[in-house]
Formats: structure tokens, C-alpha cells, sequence
């Protein structure tokens, strides 16, 4: 039971800070996709320059790509919106969980005491004081049997307390887990407009390609949008991590209520 | 936890609960009384909430969750009223007593809930022990150490509550009630040294504690006065210089150090 105490505890302190990094992370995508807008301004501007047909299909590739970070914006706002979402509902249920703790250490010290005078083998130890079905039956158990009727009372009170508790969390947590699963469609919604950054990207430096003169700044510039990119695909792959690795120990979590 | 009952006549009954072997050490031990009248419970300083399920699961030998009708926190302190969310959610129609200045801070201890509180105003209040025909009397004691501040006093037990006003920090396996008053000064003077900000607080509320004369005071940390040593703690709460942080000017100049140390 210590051990179930302990792996609950530990868990919604493991989300709590990830409930903290994806809100950072979320919000650091916004100065790369602020970065890449003013490569792409750059890339008009150079290509602006030159003024042959060359120059023009750069200006309209440069465009496309000046674009995409527009395009990123709401599905960036809305991420950082969901992220802030998430850190307070799993603020919340940290602080549920930790208030649900202390009622189970409680119930767990009044087993203890009530079943000391009967001498019996059994102890708070043998009963799952984290399962709903577990506390619903607890008073029928035949060692509550042989306790006074206020002790039995007072042991569903407590018992019927945690249920609720328990339901409560059991809430919050699956909204944590909708605003994971959120958070993971918005995130592949940004990494496809990274794909597409990328192919815009290694379509200028073909083009570039043809130039005599201006080759070397387009392919300065190719290779910074290619940088930006890969911070772009490796923070949010970080964050995608994040979010696995919250959902997954949330989904543990609720599972540890259920079974 | 310990709980002992510490008066009983007919059905009225005071139940202090403290002394916890189980507890962290560096929390600080508490007393937590339980005034009990036809099966109806006032929670004096119900503790922090790292006391709370030793508390909880303690009272219970006394009474049921549901038998507590009103809670009441002296002041603002967490070892006071940390725990209150805790409280309110097990027992969500008990009414919560507190000064009404420390209304708006103590709801940072909600916990994701509104507490809702009964203020009290600053010259004290009877309330009713849940709706038995017997009172409680909030007695001012402020600045004795907070600014919004209160003692208890029930007429039946003849009991002042006195919070931190007789705090004492003991050793382990320190009797329930004080035996000798003059050794049990070297547990009390630093506290209320460097805990109690105001003599002439102190002097006001010991005329208070004087014209209410009680058998038995109570306070919510170390060890409870009785019989002749109220007398004695009174007349020693009179004299003591309070609102001292340090004992001597080389020791003043020796923190200088530290906070100067920029100065460098």
C-alpha cells in the first residue's frame, strides 16, 4: 500500500512538471516561427534585387514560405493555450491528489485503530485504499464485522469520502489526458507545416542554383531556413515526448483507480 | 497522536490531541482541542495539513466527522489552519470561525476549493456549540502574536484557549500539564521572546484572561496551566519583555555581517 501511496504521489509530481515544460516549450515555438518570417521577408528582399524571371519565381517561393509561419500562428496559439490549459488542470489535480492522500492516510491509521483491539491479522495494508470497488465494499468485509456500529459508520464515511475524491480526480485527470491528446493533433498540424518550410525551402536553393551572381546568398539563407527547421521539428519533438510520457503515466494513474 | 480528555461533566467534554511521536521532525507539535457538548464538536486550531490524517484519525476515538459543527482558527498561521480544505471537504456544512482580517489570506489554504468563513470581529463573538443552547466566547488577543488574534473561553469547562499565548517548545515525553511552573519557564520565554511582538498586547490581554479568571488554560503548543500555575503564568505573561529578535549588541553586529556584506 506504501508502494501505491508512494507511485501515485510520484506520478502527478512527474506530470506536474511536464504540465510546466510542454507550456515552455510551447512557448518558445513562437519566436522560431517569428525567426523563419523574417528569413523569408530576407529572402523577398534579395530576391527583389535581382530582377530577372529568376528573381521573380524567388519572390514567389520567398512568399510561400513568408507565409507558412502565418499559417502556423493560430495552430502555435492554440497550443500554447491548450499547454496553459493543461499545466492548470494538472495543478489542480496535484493538488487533489495530495489532498486525497492525506484522507487515505487518514482511513488507512483509522483501520489500524480499529482493528487493533481484535487482534486480528488483518491490517490497513491488506486493503487498496486507491480502488473505488475496493472502498465500495470495504465496511461488508468480514473483519468490519466484528466492529462497533459507529466505528463501521464512521469507516464508510471515510470510505465514501475517498469515492468521491477519487471520482473527482479521476475527472480532472481525464481531462488532462483530452488536453494531451490536444496537444498531440496541434503539434503534428505544426510539424507538417515544418515539412512543407523545409521543401519551400530546398526548392529556393534549386532555383538559387540557376543564379550567377546571388547563388551565395540564397544558399546562406536556404541553409538558415533548413536551422530554423530543425529547432523547430526537434522542439517539437521534445514536446511530443513530453506529452507522451505525461499521457502515458496519466493514463497509469487512472488505470491505478480502475483496476 | 495522543488525545486525551482533559474535562468532562455530564455530556460536555474537552479532548486535547497533540504529542505525536508519528509526526516529521521538523514539524512543530500542536495541540488540537475538541470541545464536545451533546454530541455536537467545536475544532479548536484544527493543525496543518501535514498533521491531518493523525489528527483525524485520532478524534475519531471521540467523536465522528459529521458530530463537528464549527471549526475555529485563531489566526493565520499554517500550523492553525493549513489544513481547513481538508476539513471542510469531510465535513462540508461545518461553519469556519476566524478574525475577520485573515479572511482573505486564509483562502489561499482552499486547495482548489472557496472556503467560506464566519469572520470575527475585533472585539470577540459568542457563537453556539452546533444548536445546543451552550456558547463559546472569542475572546481578543491581538497582537498576541498575530495582529487579528483570538482566544476561546468556555464557561462550562471553565477553559481559556489561548493559541500561541503559553506556547512552549518541549522536550520528548513532557507531562500533559505543567507540573513545575518555574522549570517550565525555560520552555516558554524564548517563544514568546521573539513570537509575541507587543508588551502592552500581552498586558491588556492578561487583564482580559484576569477578569475572566478560568481553572485552565490551554494553549496550542507545549503544555496546559492549572489550578494555582494560571495564576502563575498570568503574573509571568505581565512581566516578560516581548518583541526581541536578539539578546545582545554584539550579537547585532556580528548579523551585520551578513546583510552588509554587499557593502564590501
Amino acid at each position: 500500500m506504501a508502494d501505491l501511496f508512494a507511485t501515485y504521489s510520484k506520478n502527478i509530481t512527474t506530470i506536474f512538471s511536464i504540465g510546466v515544460e510542454v507550456l515552455n516549450g510551447s512557448r518558445a515555438l513562437k519566436n522560431i516561427s517569428l525567426d523563419l518570417k523574417l528569413l523569408a521577408i530576407n529572402g523577398i528582399v534579395q530576391a527583389a534585387k535581382i530582377g530577372t524571371n529568376q528573381g521573380q519565381s524567388l519572390i514567389t517561393l520567398s512568399g510561400f514560405l513568408s507565409d507558412l509561419p502565418v499559417q502556423i500562428a493560430p495552430e502555435l496559439k492554440e497550443l500554447e493555450d491548450i499547454s496553459s490549459n493543461l499545466a492548470a488542470e494538472i495543478t489542480l489535480s496535484s493538488i487533489y491528489v495530495k489532498k486525497f492522500l492525506q484522507y487515505t492516510i487518514t482511513l488507512s491509521k483509522y483501520i489500524d485503530n480499529i482493528l487493533k483491539p481484535l487482534k486480528t491479522s488483518y491490517s490497513a495494508s491488506d486493503f487498496n485504499l486507491l480502488n473505488v470497488r475496493e472502498l465500495e465494499r470495504l465496511h461488508r468485509h468480514e473483519v468490519f464485522t466484528r466492529v462497533t456500529s459507529n466505528q463501521l459508520q464512521t469507516l464508510r464515511y471515510f470510505a465514501d469520502n475517498n469515492i468521491i475524491a477519487l471520482k473527482k480526480i479521476n475527472e480532472m485527470l481525464f481531462d488532462g489526458h483530452t488536453s494531451f491528446i490536444r496537444a498531440r493533433t496541434k503539434i503534428d498540424n505544426i510539424t507538417r507545416n515544418g515539412v512543407i518550410a523545409n521543401y519551400m525551402g530546398s526548392n529556393i536553393l534549386i532555383e538559387a542554383s540557376y543564379l550567377t551572381d546571388n547563388q551565395r546568398s540564397f544558399e546562406g539563407l536556404v541553409n538558415n531556413i533548413k536551422l530554423i527547421i530543425n529547432t523547430l521539428d526537434s522542439s517539437l519533438y521534445t514536446i511530443q515526448e513530453m506529452i507522451i510520457k505525461g499521457d502515458n503515466t496519466l493514463t497509469q494513474m487512472i488505470n491505478l483507480r480502475n483496476s | 497522536m495522543k488525545s486525551e480528555i482533559i474535562f468532562e461533566k455530564g455530556d460536555h467534554k474537552w479532548v486535547v490531541l497533540g504529542r505525536d511521536p508519528s509526526k516529521k521532525e521538523q514539524v512543530i507539535d500542536t495541540n488540537e482541542y475538541i470541545i464536545i457538548n451533546e454530541g455536537q464538536a467545536v475544532l479548536l486550531d484544527p493543525g496543518g495539513i501535514e498533521i491531518f490524517p493523525q489528527v483525524l484519525a485520532e478524534m475519531t476515538r471521540h467523536i465522528s466527522p459529521n458530530q463537528i459543527k464549527s471549526i475555529f482558527a485563531s489566526h493565520q498561521d499554517p500550523d492553525i489552519a493549513s489544513s481547513l480544505a481538508l476539513w471542510t471537504d469531510l465535513c462540508p456544512d461545518v461553519k469556519v470561525y476566524c478574525p475577520w482580517i485573515w479572511t482573505g489570506f486564509l483562502s489561499h489554504f482552499g486547495m482548489g476549493n472557496t472556503l467560506k468563513f464566519t469572520p470575527i470581529p475585533d472585539y470577540g463573538m459568542e457563537i453556539p456549540i452546533g444548536d445546543t443552547r451552550h456558547s463559546i466566547y472569542f475572546v481578543p488577543a491581538h497582537y498576541c502574536h498575530s495582529s487579528g488574534n483570538f482566544a476561546v473561553y468556555d464557561p462550562i469547562a471553565d477553559i481559556l484557549f489561548t493559541g500561541d499565548i503559553g506556547a512552549a517548545l518541549l522536550p520528548p515525553d513532557y507531562p500533559l500539564f505543567v507540573e513545575n511552573f518555574e522549570e517550565h519557564i525555560k520552555y516558554m520565554d524564548k517563544f514568546h521572546m521573539r513570537w509575541m511582538p507587543s508588551k502592552i498586547a500581552l498586558q491588556t490581554f492578561v487583564r482580559r484572561a484576569r477578569a475572566i479568571n478560568p481553572n485552565i488554560i490551554a494553549p496550542q503548543h507545549g503544555a496546559i496551566f492549572k489550578g494555582e500555575n494560571v495564576n502563575k503564568f498570568l503574573n509571568w505573561l505581565d512581566n516578560i519583555e516581548v518583541g526581541r529578535w536578539d539578546s545582545g549588541e554584539e550579537a547585532v553586529d556580528i548579523n551585520k555581517t551578513v546583510w552588509m556584506k554587499w557593502k564590501k
